[in-house]
């Protein structure tokens, strides 16, 4: 197949001294700005763009393709050793990352999301190269109630499997319903929701609901509990390396992180944040099944697992940018704009007319991994002394991080104070032990599951039929009922096992 | 969050477990508790969904339909879960099992933050960033330990400079100058 000889192509114009060169300073760059809690890749593709612009093409890209691999491990950085994640992507990573950065494994939690990065990355750069043509065909399908019933899957499996208390979770999820909605709506622009404050009109952005409830709930829990926490005890960071029974939990979790994240990148269904929770979803629900589960309590698998599903879907992302010019997540989104800043169109006519360039963004995106895994690898421990601060500094830097990482974003004291409410929501929410992660869930997709909907009603006429007229959407809703009988049946055993009646899981109906 | 060890139960993914000091009937309060938010969130969903202005060119399904489905299932989660709570046999199980309960904390510490959390939203604009952030970085470091403030505040100052370097000089993300602004 000629893939090939058009791929070496793009690698000799890729590995010059000088592209590498590109490529390190991007790496390093956004490496430091993804390490910002609060800002992640899309951050770091956003604020470095104009810095690419000053190379050629080639160079630019090659340089393009290692902030955004920089941005991506500073966010998981982030995410691991502050519960901060830089990325709606990276969410998952900080669940189980951050409570292995907590019990001292912060560098086997680095190491494993680097080496994710790595597998998720080269394997799916590959796919891209190799079958971007043919899977833009299957990307087509996807219409709006195939959108839906992928939203409700994932709403499902949040409540289902994330959580373990289907009440909690399920409150959790309204909340982030309720948030999605606020703002003005998009269809009709009915204003809905604000309580009359006119800054939420264009709705609550997901940087400031992420970092609100995660970086500065966690700061207010801390100032909050009631054991007095000792605020100047160090965090141990721990031994360097991954071990040898590390690694052996951790190669399948990549292997399979990286099958569920392949298919999303192709379909435009707001970026990388599904898989992700589907990957975690599924690596806990195994864990389980083994019956040595460490989730909760710093379980490598559910940091292995999701990085490397984000990584794979950002990479197959490249299928509809390039090959429908459909960008699928912010990222791509502002790739979209450095395309058209050197006058290329993507689309179906772009694999000729521009094939040099598009061949060498492929080759810089393999060199940009590839750099990543050389230069973050060794730096993970020296990342993980980070917790070495006292914790009162560690806090309170936080705080500081995530006020200015939001005022740069949105230029406003009020988005600001919108930050510090959505702690004090976090925080409310921590007392009553209810998760966090589903509010997340609910912003995020929220809005793509009312949307979806309603287009598929008005496609078909008002007739709820049509969300179940199409086999992907079958198949999805198929997928979803296997798990809840699945989840269903494990907590039936569970409570046999335990006769006590469970007062915190009443059967309810997941939405 | 490092008092939590691996011994603590893994109950939710992000949210650490609660204490296990326990009121009476701990578990059922903690249930109802949670029904509460949810009912509370449902209402406002329908609240604020039935108060949408919809025009007079909504499709199938309005901007109302949404809310207001997500409000109605809240409210019957919240109702479904009190009842399961409430049942006599879940109220004795509840009685005899030790639960987690909502925590009483230390509300010094909560005040002195959200006190510092309050007056950068009010400094931030007036005295500018460097200011601002140093306050913020040292309200909340003295509230977690007010054991050595000159070098927190020293810390603080610091911080606060780098980040205003980072942002304004790298970035060439302006953060607001205020006085100190013709200065630097």
């Amino acid at each position: 197949m000629d893939a090939l000889s058009l791929l070496a192509g793009g690698f000799a114009d890729a590995l010059t001294p000088a592209n590498l060169l590109w490529c390190l300073v991007g790496v390093v760059l956004g490496t430091a700005v993804g390490v910002l809690p609060g800002l992640g890749s899309s951050m770091a593709v956003a604020l470095l763009l104009p810095l690419t612009f000053l190379l050629e093409p080639t160079a630019a890209f090659i340089m393009f393709a290692g902030i955004y691999y920089g941005g991506q491990f500073g966010g998981a950085t982030t995410s691991i050793l502050l519960n901060t994640p830089g990325q709606s992507s990276s969410i998952v990573t900080a669940f189980e990352g951050y409570a292995m950065a907590r019990s001292g494994r912060a560098s086997q939690a680095l190491a494993a999301a680097v080496l994710g990065s790595f597998v998720g990355g080269i394997v799916a750069t590959t796919v891209v190269a190799f079958f971007a043509q043919r899977m833009v065909a299957f990307a087509l399908g996807f219409g709006p109630a195939e959108y839906f019933a992928l939203a409700v899957l994932a709403f499902v499996s949040t409540v289902a499997v994330i959580t373990s208390a289907p009440a909690r979770g399920v409150a959790a999820l309204g909340v982030g319903l309720a948030l999605s909605v606020v703002g003005i709506d998009d269809q009709t622009g009915a204003v809905r929701m604000t309580l009359g404050v006119p800054q939420v009109l264009d709705g609550i952005d997901i940087v400031v609901v992420t970092v609100g409830l995660l970086a500065v709930g966690e700061v207010l829990h801390c100032g909050f509990r009631p054991d007095g926490a000792p605020a100047d005890r160090v965090i141990a960071s721990g031994a360097p390396w991954l071990s040898r029974a590390d690694l052996r939990r951790s190669w399948l979790p990549w292997l399979r992180g990286t099958a569920v994240g392949l298919p999303f990148g192709v379909v435009p269904a707001g970026g990388a944040e599904i898989p992700t929770f589907l990957s975690y979803g599924m690596e806990k629900a195994l864990a389980r099944r083994r019956g040595n589960s460490e989730f909760g309590r710093g379980a490598i698998e559910g940091v292995a697992g999701p990085e490397a599903a984000n990584n794979a879907t950002t990479a197959t992302a490249m299928i509809p940018l390039l090959g429908l010019g459909l960008p699928t997540s912010a990222t791509a989104a502002v790739m979209l704009a450095a395309f058209q800043q050197y006058g290329m169109q993507p689309g179906p006519l772009l694999f000729e007319g521009d094939a040099d360039l598009v061949w060498a963004l492929l080759a810089s995106m393999f060199v940009g991994t590839v750099l990543l895994l050389v230069i973050n690898l060794p730096f993970a421990p020296l990342w993980a002394r980070l917790l070495r601060l006292p914790r009162r500094h560690l806090y309170a830097g936080l705080v500081v991080f995530a006020t200015v990482g939001v005022y740069a974003a949105k230029g406003s004291v009020f988005e600001v104070g919108l930050l510090y409410a959505v702690g004090a929501v976090g925080l409310l929410m921590r007392c009553h032990g209810i998760p966090v992660a589903p509010v997340l869930i609910g912003v995020i997709l929220g809005p793509l599951a009312e949307g979806e909907l309603r287009r598929a009603m008005a496609a078909g006429q008002g007739d709820p039929a049509v969300l179940l007229d199409s086999g992907i959407a079958l198949g999805l809703y198929a997928l979803m009922l296997a798990g809840v009988a699945i989840a269903v049946a494990a907590a039936l055993r569970a409570r046999r096992r335990t006769p006590a009646p469970d007062a915190e899981n009443p059967p309810v109906a997941a939405p | 969050m490092t008092t939590t060890g691996p011994d603590a139960p893994a109950s939710a993914p992000t949210a650490p477990p609660t204490a296990p000091d326990a009121p009476p009937a701990p578990r059922t309060r903690a249930t109802l508790g949670v029904a509460a938010l949810t009912g509370a969130t449902g209402v406002l969903l329908l609240l604020g969904g039935a108060l949408i202005r919809e025009p007079a060119a909504s499709g199938y399904l309005g901007p109302r339909f949404f809310p207001l489905a997500v409000g109605a299932l809240l409210v019957a989660t919240a109702l479904a879960s009190a009842a399961w709570a409430l049942r006599p046999a879940a109220r004795r199980a509840a009685a005899a099992a030790p639960a987690p309960a909502p925590e009483r904390g230390d509300r010094r510490t909560l005040v002195v933050m959200a006190a510092t959390l309050a007056g950068h939203l009010l400094l931030l604009q007036p005295l500018g960033w460097l200011i601002a952030g140093t306050l913020l970085f040292w309200g909340i470091s003295t509230a977690l330990g007010p054991r050595r403030p000159l070098l927190d505040l020293f810390v603080a100052a610091a911080l606060a400079g780098v980040v205003q370097m980072v942002f304004s000089g790298l970035l060439d993300v302006p953060l607001p100058a205020g006085p100190l602004g013709g200065i630097g």
